[in-house]
């Protein structure tokens, strides 16, 4: 098994990408947020090259998280930060007009990921905005032909995110297993 | 913050950076674009004909800004001033537009036929007009 896994945070501007590797990496994290002039969006800051955080694990192996930009205008660094990428969390804020189209454009955004099957979603705010319900997002992803997982998630706190980021590894785990056999 | 930006973004100093942006391209043939854009990635003012680039140049501007700033921070280096990007047919500078707390970004592209130092010290006057314009307001 690699010693080091290079994991991908996406989703919407203020869906909690930041916030996510800022719960499970703490003080050393690397960011890069400026001032958001874009008023659609009530928050100050704003993402604008890539988030950076590592997380040791009791196995000796590194995590090492990134953090993408929401918005599509940062498509092209998309592309360069899924490069080498094991595994992808794509982070859906349930209070968005179309949560679903959301993850439909990320999906089709990072579809090599998507295709390897290395994928996990997170669904915030669900307490204050219950729908789409995760039925739905199971519907949708099966309409796609997708069997990937979705969690109800609170970003803000670190056990959320450690438990994304536990299946997405043993997901990982198993697309090895599966390499071998199947060489 | 979000005040400051935004005066700068809708005031008219948005609209009194453009003839400096020209006034650049006009005095150095070399020089292909010139732009003053938000840290965020939106275009406030540019001497460039294709609105598309212009705006996929913002983006992009912003990103290696807030990279290279980044590093910078991490080394401890100091304040950061500019970025230079040099390839075969061309180069890039960014700048932080000073006294803008971060929030304006200058971009100049150049080709070949412009000498890096050349650019530099160009883009370095250009910036001390722009932050002088930044200053002053709507
Ligand atoms: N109320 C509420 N706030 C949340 C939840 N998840 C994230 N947030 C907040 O939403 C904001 C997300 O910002 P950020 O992490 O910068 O988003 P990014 O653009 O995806 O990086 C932060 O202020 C979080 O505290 C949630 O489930 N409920
Ligand atoms: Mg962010």
């Amino acid at each position: 098994m690699a010693e080091e896994h290079k994991i991908i945070f996406t989703g919407t501007m203020g869906a909690g990408k930041t916030t996510a590797i800022a719960a499970v990496a703490g003080k050393n994290m690397l960011r890069t947020e400026a001032a958001n002039t874009d008023s659609s969006v009530a928050k100050a800051t704003t993402t604008v090259g890539f988030d950076y955080g590592e997380i040791a694990l009791p196995n000796g192996s590194v995590l090492r998280l990134y953090g993408t930009p929401g918005q599509a205008r940062f498509a092209f660094l998309w592309r360069i930060l899924a490069r080498g990428a094991l595994g992808l969390i794509v982070l859906v804020d349930n209070s968005r007009p179309d949560p679903l189209a959301d993850l439909a454009m990320y999906l089709d955004n990072f579809a090599d990921l998507v295709r390897r099957g290395v994928v996990v979603i997170g669904v915030g705010r669900s307490d204050t905005h219950p729908e789409p319900s995760l039925d739905s997002y199971y519907r949708f992803l099966e309409s796609r032909q997708l069997m990937l997982p979705v969690f109800e998630v609170d970003v803000r706190e670190s056990e959320h995110v450690l438990m994304m980021l536990d299946v997405l590894l043993s997901m990982l785990e198993m697309s090895d297993c599966e390499d071998e056999t199947h060489g | 913050m979000g005040e400051a930006a935004e005066r700068l973004e809708h005031g008219f100093a948005a609209e009194r950076f453009a003839p400096h942006l020209f006034g650049l391209r006009r005095e150095y043939p070399g020089v292909i674009a010139a732009q003053v854009c938000t840290s965020d990635g939106f275009v406030v003012a540019q001497a460039q004909r294709d609105e598309e680039a212009g705006r996929r140049l913002a983006a992009m501007v912003s990103s290696l800004h807030a990279v290279g700033a980044a590093m910078i921070e991490d080394l401890q280096l100091g304040t950061y001033y500019h970025l230079s990007v040099e390839a075969s047919l061309g180069k890039c500078m960014l700048f932080a537009v000073p006294g803008t707390q971060g929030h304006l970004l200058l971009a100049a592209i150049a080709d070949s036929s412009m000498l890096w130092g050349q650019l530099l010290s160009a883009c370095r006057t250009l910036n001390e007009q722009l932050a002088e314009i930044a200053g002053q307001g709507a």
